[in-house]
């Protein structure tokens, strides 16, 4: 189904010793990466539930960032580009481009088959990756906390995903 | 964010004895933001008229995506506070017919409404979060 699109299964791949700045730059572009999705099904799209669902993307999203920036301002880390943050980076435009090349029914089946994808892809390097990894305990607070809504995006996309299928 | 939430829940509930003399059927819809109630903290019988009204008063937490009890069981005319104490907008919205919506509510802010019937509510915000009031 998603074989499309780069699986974004790099964190496990490499394995990397991230540093807590490191940590927390693979957190904000995770997030942002996802808004640019959203950006893009907002241009798109003409299906209210996927405007809908990108509205609440770009909300909550941002709404990490700004956990995310605050704490870093709190400890005093700046947050470092690293090997994970950049194949995120990189992976990434191949699927908005994928994205873009796509337009009405494909483009919300391409958009929300990518949604699913990408959150079960983040929800386990979080999981499995980040949180381990991260020495600072609000930092792994952080990412402990933002496991619920994004596993509520999945059950959201997936809903999304089989109403798609529906019709 | 957390004990402001509360502190706002605790004087809604003394704010409240100031409806209790009003015929509930006349207000079926009464519903109010908590920001603008301003309680009478002056009023000699607010205890004892606290503790009356505690029975019908109920929050439910909304944290970590979820509506804290997601099930609740109440009497008609009973007050419900939703207060919002995750990091993101949730709304609070009947589910099946869309007969009310709180609106989106900030963090650290809540959203009251007296029930008279039972009603399956979601977010509408993040679709898969549901709750459920039973009217006795
Ligand atoms: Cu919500």
């Amino acid at each position: 189904m998603a074989s499309m699109f780069a699986p974004p299964i790099v964190f496990a791949q490499n394995n990397p010793k991230l540093t807590d700045a490191e940590v927390a730059s693979v957190a904000v572009v995770a997030n942002q990466i996802d808004i640019s999705y959203a950006e893009i099904a907002k241009k798109k799209s003409k299906d209210a539930e996927i405007l809908k669902f990108a509205d609440t993307m770009i909300n909550d999203h941002n709404a990490v960032i700004g956990q995310a920036a605050a704490l870093v301002k709190k400890l005093g880390v700046t947050p470092k580009d690293n090997a994970v943050s950049q194949q995120l980076l990189s992976d990434a435009e191949k699927t908005k481009k994928v994205l873009n090349s796509k337009s009405g029914k494909a483009f919300d089946k391409a958009y929300t088959d990518n949604e699913v994808a990408y959150h079960k892809a983040v929800i386990g390097a979080i999981e499995n990756l980040l949180i381990p990894e991260t020495d600072n305990p609000e930092l792994k607070e952080l990412l402990t906390n933002v496991v619920p809504a994004l596993k509520t995006h999945l059950g959201h996309a997936e809903m999304v995903q089989k109403m798609l299928t529906g019709n | 964010m957390k004990n402001y939430a509360f502190f706002i829940a605790a004087i809604l509930a003394i704010g409240c004895s100031s409806n209790d003399e009003l015929n509930k059927e006349e207000y079926p819809v009464f519903e109010e933001k908590h920001k603008t109630h301003t309680p009478d903290l002056n009023n000699p019988t607010v205890n004892s008229v606290e503790v009356k009204n505690s029975a019908h008063f109920h929050t439910i937490e909304i944290k970590q995506m979820k509506f804290l009890p997601a099930e609740l069981t109440l009497q008609s005319g009973d007050t419900v506070m939703w207060i919002n104490n995750d990091f993101v907008l949730h709304d609070v919205t009947e589910e099946n017919k869309k007969r009310w919506t709180s609106a989106p509510i900030a963090t650290g802010e809540s959203w009251s409404k007296i029930v008279t019937e039972s009603a399956e509510y979601f977010c509408s915000l993040h679709v898969v979060m549901k709750g459920k009031l039973t009217v006795e």
